[in-house]
């Protein structure tokens, strides 16, 4: 039987989910020994109880109410037996006031102290950084003959039919003949570079809109049988339904078939794992060892999301408006590592990303929009207390990362 | 027993407030909060304890551990609730009954509700580890079961807003309260 004042913190780590086995079963000895102890533990993992409770102890000491209260309750005590003190006389009571007017000072000397310091780095920062934009509607078309057309910037996509053309209805090709006939199918390639994006309704009407640092080769036209693009990079794919000709994207590291669906694929070739998130329909995915052709089939439900990282592959359940919020236009975080969240930065201010120290260990939550320039980004994580630089190179900028530990 | 509290138990047996003072902040919330769920009522309960505290003092010899001054504290003050329930009882009979329904848990075994009433500390003490604005935004959106709209208005923020979170206690709240689905919420910053 444990101590009782130790099983408070065995409740906690129940709760945290980060309770040991053997832990557990000291808990669960405490549990059987009386009807009550377990009445107790059910009342405290019922969240909407606990809920309750803590809110009932938060409005006694919560905030400056609590702490006033505390004060009070403090003073009571400290009044009534000061009677019993009385051959300390004064000097104590000087010492006493001196003791508790230092830690106010030094406390309002550190406030002052980080206020001057956090305002001078963000000054710094921001005027390092004010002239990086953020990503706009930027792709790369390369037709069969291997010839490349920059995409207009101040169009958002474009529309793949008879001929080629932007969302607007104008022409991409002013030049007549350039773009393959419609009775013949010829491999296109479009690409969006680093602080790009763009939007493709391939010819059978599938969308696809294409984050920064994305590749897609297509058809210039589907054939009867299956509809098979190669994709890296990540896109947000909304597939025409057609029961005949199953929709497949090929990736070195799997394929996913389709038959009408939406869903975001994301599979950088500098990232180790491959995420499929479904948002509606269903997806095959198979994945595994393309040299021997064994492969594992993986299928999703909407709500679910498939990660793949090398012959391993899982399913999750996911929000998936963290994983979609791109296409509308944000950066969407929740409990994204560094690692992930500075990625999803540098591809789209186009930044080398350089951790000179450990990666910090933080989480990344929230939804910022993507068109706010580097600087205003910057500003609100180092408010986070991270610390950043940013260095002009020959070709581009570096983000270095400064660990805040 | 850490050499915090050997310390602090000789200061107080030397009578020296300095101990005291130690031994209230580390049990003076719990035990409130202990005593207003037996009697309900915030300010009955905040003298019940403050009495309590000064028992401790008037005692402070007999005591040999933090544990018998721990539990001298819980069962003197449970002591204390029967007395004022007891003495209410009399007069009001029908309200007594209304109050002990009302009572967070049915049994009355002191321990329980002591443990109860430490782990709800514990659990406390993570959000008041939250700088004040994250706090807000707990409160509204747990306590209040507020959405993001309603707590950008209250507080006249952007909707528009993104936070790190990085301290262990943000992280020890969501893992508690994991299923009410708004964690970012904590998180988030404010921009002007």
């Amino acid at each position: 039987m444990p101590l009782p004042e130790d099983i408070p913190t065995l409740i906690l780590k129940k709760l945290q989910e980060r309770i040991t086995p053997e832990e557990a079963s000291r808990l669960e000895a405490w549990v059987a020994a009386d009807p009550a102890n377990r009445a107790l533990l059910d009342r405290l993992l019922d969240e909407e109880a606990l809920m309750a409770d803590t809110k009932t102890f938060d409005e006694l000491w919560g905030s400056e109410n609590g702490v006033a209260r505390f004060d009070r309750m403090e003073e009571a005590v400290l009044a009534k037996t000061a009677a019993t003190m009385a051959k300390f006389g004064r000097p104590w009571l000087r010492y006493v006031a001196a003791a508790a007017i230092m830690p106010l000072m030094i406390t309002a000397w550190l406030l002052l102290d980080h206020h001057m310091r956090s305002s001078v780095d963000q000054t710094l920062v921001a005027a390092q950084i004010a002239d990086i934009p953020p990503g706009r509607n930027r792709a790369m078309l390369t037709l069969p003959d291997g010839q490349t057309v920059t995409l207009d910037e101040s169009q958002h996509g474009i529309l793949v039919s008879d001929t080629l053309r932007y969302a607007d209805g104008s022409e991409v090709l002013s030049t007549a003949g350039k773009y393959p006939s419609s009775d013949v199918s010829e491999p296109m390639v479009i690409s969006v570079p680093r602080g790009g994006q763009y939007q493709i309704t391939l010819s059978d009407g599938t969308n696809i809109w294409l984050n920064a640092g994305s590749t897609l080769r297509y058809p210039s036209k589907f054939g009867a049988g299956d509809r098979v693009v190669t994709f890296e990079g990540e896109g947000y794919f909304v597939v025409a339904h057609d029961s005949n000709r199953p929709f497949k994207i090929v990736n070195q590291r799997q394929t996913i078939e389709v038959l009408g669906t939406a869903f975001n694929f994301s599979a950088y070739p500098d990232e180790s794992e491959a995420r499929t998130t479904l948002v509606a329909g269903k997806v095959l995915i198979n994945y595994g060892n393309s040299l021997n052709r064994e492969y594992i089939p993986l299928v999703l439900s909407p709500g679910q999301q498939a990660v793949v990282n090398g012959s391993s592959g899982r399913v999750e359940t996911v929000d998936t408006g963290a994983f979609t919020a791109w296409k509308d236009g944000f950066f969407y975080f929740d409990g994204d590592s560094p690692e992930s969240a500075f990625a999803q930065l540098c591809r789209w201010y186009d930044l080398e990303l350089v951790y000179p120290h450990k990666i910090p260990n933080v989480e990344f939550y929230g939804k910022i929009e993507r068109n706010k320039s580097l600087g205003a980004i910057l500003k609100i994580l180092e408010k986070a207390g991270l610390e950043f630089q940013v260095i002009p190179r020959e070709a581009g900028y570096q983000l270095i990362i400064n660990s805040e530990e | 027993m850490n050499a915090g509290d050997y310390h602090h138990l000789s200061l107080l047996k030397k009578g020296r407030q300095q101990g005291l003072r130690y031994f209230m902040q580390r049990h003076m919330r719990a035990l409130t909060y202990f005593a207003q769920n037996l009697v309900n009522d915030t300010a009955v309960a905040e003298e019940i304890v403050q009495d309590c505290f000064v028992k401790v003092w008037e005692s402070r010899e007999r005591f040999v551990s933090i544990e018998n001054i721990k539990a001298f504290l819980y069962i003197a003050t449970r002591n204390a609730c029967i007395n004022h329930l007891n003495a209410s009882a009399t007069k009001r009979q029908a309200q007594s009954e209304e109050l002990s329904e009302g009572l967070p848990i049915p049994d009355n075994d002191i321990l329980t509700r002591m443990i109860h009433a430490e782990t709800i500390t514990r659990i406390h003490a993570e959000l008041d580890r939250l700088p004040p604005q994250q706090a807000t935004v707990f409160r509204l959106s747990y306590f209040e079961g507020f959405t993001t709209d309603e707590i950008c208005r209250t507080l006249g923020i952007s909707n528009n807003a993104v936070f790190l979170a990085r301290s262990r206690a943000t992280q020890a709240l969501r893992l508690i309260f994991k299923g009410k689905g708004l964690p970012y919420l904590l998180f988030i910053f404010f921009i002007f």
